[in-house]
């Protein structure tokens, strides 16, 4: 049997280090899914001195505050929402709007590359429409905002968009 | 074991160094247990004698012997591969060991802002710009006055 010296030992042990390294390292973050969450406001211009948000908008508050309107009321919030890569992931917002999501890959600086896409329709029954498509790098903790979309009962719609991993 | 009291003087007297000889003589032809002890000394003796044999250098001899000593002092000493082989372990494993602690405090990138790579609407007439923030980026998209009056 070939006795052990301690350059063997050390070869062996760096191997075992490198190996543990490259596994932590390499390890996939939220594998095949990525979470987001979205919230669709009614931003409309009252002239109120004070701008009043609804209730279940606080998380975006400070996002919305800039916006050149004065009030914002809930359309449709959808928090933790899954959504798989390389597939389409459809948050139906009103009868209007949907805000189609789909990951591509997560980036090794952490961001989160998808396409988005504002589907329309200006009749239930029509075919939608691309109000709006982008591909983007989402930060983590980052709000992106979707702003412009026409309403029916007045004012425009903004989009929130956030991804929490 | 030894348990008769004359035995240390039996293997004094066997190595010839006992001054009562004869007294010990006389003990042995009574005793029983340092007769057999005195005979098993001498086998033993008897065995390992050719051991014992030292090699001595003639005269004759001692030129040659000499010769044989200077010729190995002075041959030059081939490369040892055993050394060779131990330095290359040495540095690989100290390679190693550089990239694993490389690969485990480098770690990922810091985390880029928010970035909008492309946008594009299928909107007749509609205009699309990117306002950027230090809270993240705002796409605004200016749909067209007839498409805003189709649509209220």
């Amino acid at each position: 049997m070939t006795p052990r010296t301690p350059c063997r030992i050390h070869s062996r042990c760096a191997m075992a280090l490198l190996g543990i390294s490259l596994v932590l390292r390499g390890l996939p973050a939220g594998a095949e899914s990525v979470s987001f969450s979205m919230w669709a406001v009614q931003a409309t211009q009252e002239g109120k001195t004070e701008k009043s948000y609804a209730a279940g908008l606080e998380e975006v508050k400070s996002v919305l505050a800039p916006l050149p309107f004065d009030t914002f009321e809930k359309i449709s919030i959808q928090k933790g929402v899954p959504a798989a890569y390389e597939d389409d992931t459809r948050l139906k917002i009103d009868s209007t709007y949907a805000l189609v999501l789909h990951p591509q890959a997560k980036e090794d600086d952490g961001r989160i590359r998808l396409d988005i896409r504002v589907e329309t329709r200006k009749k239930p029954t029509a075919p939608p429409v691309n109000a709006l498509s982008a591909t983007i790098l989402l930060k983590p903790g980052e709000k992106l905002k979707l702003q412009g979309f026409s309403l029916p009962s007045g004012g425009e719609m903004v989009i929130v968009l956030a991804t929490s991993t | 074991m030894k348990t008769c009291g004359w035995m240390e003087k039996v293997e004094v007297y066997f190595d010839g160094e006992h001054g009562d000889a004869p007294g010990v003589e006389a003990h042995v032809a009574q005793c029983h247990e340092c007769a057999a002890y005195l005979k098993q000394l001498q086998v033993l003796r008897q065995g390992v004698a050719p051991l014992r044999e030292v090699r001595g250098i003639e005269d004759a001899q001692f030129g040659a012997f000499m010769a044989g000593i200077r010729e190995e002092i002075e041959t030059p000493v081939r490369a040892s591969f055993g050394g060779l082989w131990a330095m290359v372990s040495l540095v690989a494993a100290a390679l190693i060991v550089a990239l694993a602690v490389f690969s485990m405090f480098t770690g990922p990138q810091p985390v880029k802002a928010t970035e909008v790579k492309s946008i594009s609407t299928d909107l007749p007439g509609a205009t699309i710009d990117v306002k950027s923030a230090d809270d993240g980026p705002t796409i605004v998209i200016t749909p067209s006055q007839r498409y805003q009056e189709d649509i209220q």
